[in-house]
């Protein structure tokens, strides 16, 4: 067998490629905000919600983050479905997304919420602010931006995990990557190209994340 | 819809508990062969890493930024499929033919293109972030250590491999654990380029026998179990901090310490 590179044979599955783009980009969009939002409840109940739901919160994040997340992603898809709740693989891999990212996120946020000085919570009791509105208006955007960094590399985490939801046929970058090299055994190509297009999504990811970063946090917070 | 039932018996029993004992037995496997390869190949990113050449330097860079920032899953993939293909012929067959004395117990098979590239596959990627961890255990270190070290008549070498590299060390265990444990969990992806692990074994017991719902719960509870097991054992034996006064702190920390590691910091992707 001759060896070398030849593009040209991907030259018919453009589409199958633009499509996994899309798939990969709308369950990250997807799967991250909602999964941000549910760390952030989980960060709140954490350190300010009710008492007795924090063990609950603490047993759902150790459960997800010592487990992988293809077992996880498995138990929704196939797992589910025996106790009754199915759904389709779209839909299972959101979940599955959104449970994950909840889980790590949730430690993140967290410390960047216990890294408020108290004198921020005082200042906002001062000011006759419920525990709630003190959290909702004076803690939570500053511990946001303290941990933005961190949170932006999970994010971008979670963006590769989203190739693992090829494995329940999401037809994401991946998926396009396996049914090219199954039609044509261009592996090479196929893979190289799905790795070049993960790349790229990073760096526009965490471009993206800088962004929405200076657009949110729009003051540099004056030194303590 | 009939009323729920559980029956873990029809998973723990017979030939899907077989099944599920040779796939937790094949995790193991591929986590220490990835985990040693990993280790040899961060110690070898690290020597070009801080090596005094730009070129190998920037290698260095070039690689463990192109591991990092593609998904495992892919570079399973490209290893298993593109990569392995590339290998000369006798040494494929060589692999793929029967080794009666490479057949371990409850018929696991090392020597083969899956056990393979999953091993490689792990132990390339882990080794970036593990070069990595070190690398800032290094850049942690105090000036005054080096040059104290030169000082006494330490060349280059005698300083990073007698002074520096087993403090460093000492300082970045906890996240190396991690990255371990890490490694652990991102061989259940190996199942997609069918190795019979973990995750591969029980979906095979769920396309059986359909106990989806059990098969998945043990199979979490087996990975929670191997998480724990590993922590702790790479924590007891792992190096400690050096000078008295860091392991007190160490010995003070550990109660959280040991559980913070256990869990780990970064993601699986």
């Amino acid at each position: 067998m001759a060896v070398g590179l030849d593009f040209g044979a991907l030259a018919d599955y453009v589409p199958v490629f633009v499509k996994g783009v899309g798939v990969t980009v709308e369950l990250t969009v997807v799967g991250g905000t909602l999964g941000i939002s549910l760390g952030v409840t989980c960060a709140w109940v954490k350190t300010q919600g009710p008492k007795l739901l924090r063990p609950v919160v603490s047993l759902y994040v150790e459960l997800i983050r010592n487990t992988p997340f293809l077992i996880q992603l498995f138990f929704i898809f196939f797992g589910l479905p025996s106790i009754g709740v199915s759904m389709g693989e779209m839909e299972a891999a959101i979940l599955a997304m959104v449970i994950n990212l909840g889980a790590y996120a949730c430690e993140i946020i967290r410390a960047g919420i216990e890294a408020t000085p108290r004198g921020q919570f005082e200042a906002g009791a001062s000011l006759a602010m419920s525990r709630f509105q003190t959290f909702r208006h004076v803690v939570l955007r500053p511990a946001l931006q303290r941990i933005w960094p961190a949170l932006t590399s999970q994010l971008v985490i979670v963006m590769f995990g989203s190739a693992v939801c090829s494995q329940i046929a999401v037809e994401d970058i991946t998926f396009a990557a396996n049914f090219i090299q199954s039609r044509n055994f261009r592996a090479f190509e196929a893979y190289i190209v799905a790795t070049l297009l993960y790349l790229a999504l990073a760096i526009l990811l965490r471009q993206g994340m800088r962004l929405l970063g200076t657009a949110l946090f729009p003051r540099r917070r004056a030194a303590r | 819809m009939t009323g729920v039932s559980f029956d873990f018996a029809g998973v723990l029993t017979g030939q899907p508990g077989q099944w599920l004992l040779s796939g937790f037995l094949m995790t193991i496997y591929v986590t220490v062969v990835g985990a040693l390869l990993a280790t040899l190949l961060a110690v070898l990113l690290l020597g070009l890493r801080i090596a005094p050449l730009a070129p190998a330097r920037g290698l260095a860079i070039a690689l463990v930024e192109l591991f990092r920032n593609t998904p495992i899953l892919v570079q399973f993939l490209f290893w298993y499929f593109a990569a392995y293909n590339l290998l000369p012929r006798s040494f494929r067959d060589y692999i793929t033919a029967e080794h009666p004395w490479a057949v371990l117990p409850v018929g696991n098979v090392l020597l083969a293109p899956e056990f393979i590239a999953a091993a490689w596959g792990l132990g390339v990627f882990t080794a970036a972030f593990l070069a990595e961890e070190l690398r800032a255990g290094l850049n942690a270190m105090p000036r005054g250590q080096k040059e104290a070290a030169l000082s006494q008549g330490f060349g280059h070498w005698e300083t990073l491999r007698f002074v520096l590299l087993p403090q460093a060390l000492a300082n970045s265990w906890q996240p190396l654990v991690t990255q371990y444990l890490n490694l652990m969990k991102l061989s259940s992806l190996a199942s997609a380029i069918s190795l019979a692990e973990l995750t591969y074994q029980v979906r095979q017991v769920e396309s059986y026998n359909a106990h989806a719902f059990e098969a998945f719960a043990v199979g979490t509870v087996l990975y929670l179990l191997l998480g724990l097991v590993l922590g702790q054992l790479l924590i007891v034996f792992g190096p400690k901090p050096v000078g008295a006064r860091a392991r007190r702190r160490a010995v003070k920390a550990n109660r959280s310490a040991t559980a913070a590691a256990i869990v780990g910091a970064s993601g699986d992707a």
